[in-house]
């Protein structure tokens, strides 16, 4: 299950996530229409629970208190496995993590995105280096040992982001997500781009700070399981894998997806439309889609290929037709060729220069699948 | 008795006012009322009515009331634009009369002249117009005086009008009445029918537009086609007014329509003869010639698939069109398509937007080309209209290429850039002469695929639009000319090679390599991108493998809109061309047949 918090103390250069500044008694009825939410999905049990936004510590203690509440009393949480709180650094107090901890979570990711205060303060984030250091050691000292620490290459220039790698590999979090900056559609960063004031990595230096991370963090113990994620043995996060691995989920509050089965839905993303359906007792749905055969065959590659382990083969040529199996070998060949991908016993996975390209790889590879075209290169 | 009838036409250069004439006419005999919405009912197509041009004839009847007595005035409007003398030609023969209509504001320009030579060949008694009267920058004593001056008529035979306002419009009809001869009546000679033009529709088959010369026709009677020897049965006869109207018989002099049922649109001919199959006339009427393309090109869909809907819609476009001529085309980029001939690239271009339109197709069409004789080292000779067909330099004796005498007129202060454009084009003058005192008249010999591609624009932008364009086919001259090919990711595109001059070679494949560099989006390797002549590449670019395309976060939320955004991308790989492992968008080709 996961659960959408929508509220940011401000709202940073680069997000274009749905999620806004707002004040405590917005926060206060939006958490009460969420607590409404829940209660259509009554008694189902609950095997990872992922609390996302916006910044769900920004919400106040009692609302916190009031929301784990709830996830008891309407869910059967014994078959919990994981429950995790997203959080940025500067929204966290001794006592919100003792409200974690009594919530029954077990781990939490933690916005860092730059240890630098200069970048912070460029990207419009509240967040600076103290928080951060302080909000790591206030997880360590609640016994919260499965922490993760999420950073963005490409906020600053490349020295810095070295060191925010070393940074985190002197902390040694259980868990790191490293995501490369996008230039979102709408953003502030995106007109600070257009008017020149900040002025992206470029490519070459993504790929190549990209590959020095997978090999520092490899080389310190960390299996980089999926694109953007990194964790100690044993610390990958349940909750994305079955999203990757296709698997069902429902999600509660303003935005949020669920798919069961063939049908995927989304909630309103308008708060006053959120709020009015939640009071009229209707499911706050406003679109949904059903997943057929191509659909869900576009989700398997494009998701499986994000992880590490890579897709079998033998799934890529069932997905195909037979008139087009001899077009996918061609295709896989020609990636390993290229050096973007690499067959290890009967599974397909992408390298380091594959990852970088993997939109235009998956591209590829259904048109091989679906028998397109022809010979590929 | 005679018939009161007229048959005429309307000539005029492009944008002089003949479709708004046409409507007046309607209106003063009632077929149409002032209100009744859309201008210019003759231009029946979208794109005649965009670009202000007329490429079909449409034929109308009207009941015109003059001096008591009441007229059948028959209208053939007649295509503007040079590429359609053709169809200009097979109107003038069908009629006895033509107005040529002189836009006040611009006087006489280069098709005014080359329209009123063809309607003296026919023997038609011309009505000089000089229309627009009404425009404050309206020259109408200049414009007199041009016509009396280079064309020869009396001031008193000259009619002042204003199609906008409607000025003068019932005495431009009146002279027709009046001067126009009615058409000879010989109802009983063998019958002798004019086919000008033909539609195809869906529930009734061919449907012929005739201009019956002698003896009659009813329904019921059998005919035959005198070209092709084909008999028929006619169903029904009719005339224009201006909706097809059944009638009892067509006899001598009038203009109407037969449908016999015709099914196979390739048997009209326009041109051709009607006469009945039994005890029919001898001899077929004199005018009919064969339409000869001019401009080359190949027209591929851009899905395979659609290759029968192209199929379909050539077969419907050549029954209104038949200036359009094709054959089967395959391109191991492009594959199946056909080879089309036109009369010239606004032809050419026509074509392209009614497929489009009218039938929703996308199309990939190669950069034009026109017919080359080539003779060989071995002593044979052919006819070569496809640059993919053109031989290797090894194979080749020598070849020449197509020369059109071009006249151009343009008011004298363009003179100096006119010259200067047509030198580029490698035009020799053979002509120069004043028109009035302010034109000039000028006449250039060159190479028709120097005034296919961009000329009439060029002229357009280096006259600030004054200067007029017409041209004619003269002869066959040498011309060191190369086939020039295009290779991409190594492997050569067939439907991108083109006949340069070898001069221009090196410069045309520099843009042509740049511009598909730009054009073709970036793939998971970097591909060539070269030209050559004879094997030896003489250009080359290189574009870039893909940097970066990943989506870096991927969660629930997500995944549709990752996906979406995967779908769209993959939708947009398969409208492209793939050539060897290169996808090249429609785009590109398009950008290639161009010039800067």
């Amino acid at each position: 299950m996961y659960i959408h918090i929508p509220f940011c103390r401000s709202k940073c250069a680069y997000c274009d996530f749905l999620s806004f500044p707002a004040g405590q008694d917005e926060c206060r009825e939006y958490v009460g229409a969420l607590i409404s939410e829940l209660s259509f999905y009554r008694g189902e049990s609950i095997r990872t629970l992922y609390i996302g936004g916006g910044t769900p510590t920004f919400l106040e203690e009692t609302q916190l208190i009031r929301l784990f509440e709830a996830i008891r009393k309407t869910f059967d949480v014994s078959k919990m496995e994981e429950c995790t709180v997203e959080s940025n650094p500067e929204s966290l107090s001794a006592r919100k993590v003792e409200i974690l901890m009594q919530g029954g979570v077990n781990r939490v990711s933690l916005g860092v995105q730059s240890f630098s205060d200069r970048i912070n303060t460029e990207m419009k984030r509240p967040t600076r280096k103290r928080h951060t250091l302080y909000s790591i050691s206030l997880l360590r000292e609640a016994g919260i040992g499965n922490m993760g620490l999420d950073l963005i290459l490409g906020v600053g220039k490349e020295d810095q982001y070295r060191k925010d790698l070393d940074a985190v590999l002197k902390i040694m979090p259980a868990h790191v997500s490293v995501y490369m900056l996008h230039i979102g559609a709408g953003t502030m960063l995106e007109r600070m781009v257009e008017s020149g004031r900040f002025t992206p990595l470029d490519e070459r230096t993504f790929e190549r700070l990209y590959g020095d991370t997978v090999d520092a963090l490899s080389e310190a113990g960390y299996i980089p399981y999926e694109i953007s994620n990194f964790a100690l043995p044993g610390f990958e996060c349940r909750h994305n894998q079955n999203y990757w691995e296709g698997g069902e989920y429902i999600g509660a509050g303003l935005g949020a997806v669920t798919t069961i089965g063939a049908e995927r839905k989304r909630n309103a993303c308008s708060m006053r439309d959120y709020l009015r359906y939640i009071r009229t007792g209707t499911p706050p749905v406003v679109w949904r889609e059903r997943l057929g055969e191509t659909e869900r065959r576009i989700e398997k590659l494009m998701l499986g290929l994000r992880m590490s382990k890579g897709i079998p083969i033998g799934e890529l040529n069932e997905l195909a037709e037979r008139s087009s199996l001899g077009l996918v070998r061609s295709c896989i060949e020609a990636l390993v060729r290229l050096g973007y991908a690499k067959r290890r016993t009967d599974r397909l996975s992408l390298t380091i220069s594959g990852i970088m390209r993997s939109d235009e790889i998956v591209i590829e590879l259904l048109r091989a699948v679906e028998g397109e075209g022809e010979p590929v290169f | 008795m005679h018939r009161k009838i007229r048959n005429f036409c309307i000539i005029a250069h492009i944008d002089h006012g003949k479709s708004t004439l046409a409507d007046r006419f309607l209106e003063i005999t009632g077929v149409l009322s002032p209100e009744s919405g859309a201008q210019q009912f003759l231009d029946s197509m979208d794109i005649e009515r965009e670009r202000g041009i007329t490429i079909k004839s449409h034929p109308v009847t009207l009941q015109y009331e003059c001096g008591g007595e009441s007229y059948t005035l028959n209208l053939l409007d007649t295509p503007g634009h040079v590429d359609f003398n053709y169809e200009v030609s097979r109107s003038l023969a069908a009629c006895e009369g033509a107005l040529l209509l002189v836009d006040a504001s611009q006087g006489i320009e280069a098709q005014t002249l080359s329209n009123y030579y063809m309607a003296m060949e026919h023997d038609l008694t011309v009505i000089p117009v000089v229309n627009k009267i009404d425009l404050p920058q309206a020259d109408v004593e200049g414009a007199i005086s041009q016509i009396i001056d280079d064309l020869g008529f009396k001031r008193e035979e000259i009619v002042l009008a204003s199609a906008k306002t409607g000025a003068g419009v019932r005495d431009v009809l009146d002279r027709v009445v009046e001067k126009v001869p009615p058409p000879a009546e010989n109802d009983d000679a063998p019958l002798r029918c004019l086919v000008f033009d033909s539609q195809f529709d869906t529930y009734r088959g061919v449907i012929v537009f005739v201009r019956v010369f002698e003896g009659k026709l009813t329904p019921e009677e059998r005919i035959r086609l005198m070209s092709s020897g084909m008999g028929y049965k006619v169903e029904e006869t009719g005339i224009f007014r201006p909706r097809m109207t059944k009638n009892e018989k067509l006899v001598s002099g009038q203009v109407g329509y037969i449908i016999a049922g015709i099914k196979e649109i390739r048997q009209t001919r326009v041109g051709d003869t009607v006469t009945h199959a039994a005890g029919g006339a001898k001899e077929p009427l004199p005018g009919y010639r064969e339409v000869k393309p001019m401009v080359f090109s190949s027209i591929y869909p851009s899905f395979a698939d659609d290759y029968e809907a192209l199929t379909g819609a050539m077969e419907k476009l050549r029954l209104n069109d038949s200036s359009l001529v094709y054959e089967p085309d395959s391109s191991q980029a492009l594959g199946f398509g056909y080879r089309c001939g036109f009369l010239g690239l606004l032809h050419l271009e026509v074509v392209q937007e009614r497929l489009e339109r009218e039938f929703g197709l996308s199309l990939v069409v190669t950069a034009p080309s026109t017919k080359i004789r080539v003779a060989y080292k071995n002593g044979t000779s052919e006819i070569v209209n496809n640059p993919m067909l053109f031989p290797d330099l090894g194979a080749l004796e020598y070849s020449e290429e197509p020369y059109v005498r071009v006249t151009i007129v343009t008011p004298e202060e363009y003179i100096g850039n006119v010259m200067k454009l047509a030198i580029s084009r490698y035009g020799t003058q053979v002509a120069m002469n004043y028109i009035g005192e302010q034109r000039i008249e000028v006449e250039y010999e060159m190479p028709l695929a120097e005034v296919i591609y961009d000329f009439h624009d060029r002229l357009k932008s280096v006259s600030r639009g004054y200067a007029s364009l017409d041209y004619e086919y003269a002869d066959y001259r040498r011309g060191e000319l190369v086939r020039l090919d295009i290779l991409v990711g190594g492997k050569k595109v067939d439907a991108l090679s083109q006949i340069v001059r070898k001069e221009r070679s090196y410069e045309r494949a520099r843009e042509i390599v740049r511009t598909l560099k730009s054009e073709i989006p970036k793939h998971l390797f970097k591909i060539a991108v070269q030209a050559s002549i004879g094997g030896q590449i003489i250009a080359r670019e290189t574009i870039g493998a893909v940097g970066k395309n990943v989506t870096a976060k991927c969660y629930g939320g997500d995944i549709t809109r990752k996906r979406k955004l995967i779908e769209r991308q993959k939708e947009g790989k398969k409208r492209m061309k793939r050539v060897g492992n290169v996808d090249i968008p429609q785009a590109a080709f398009m950008a290639v047949l161009k010039r800067e």
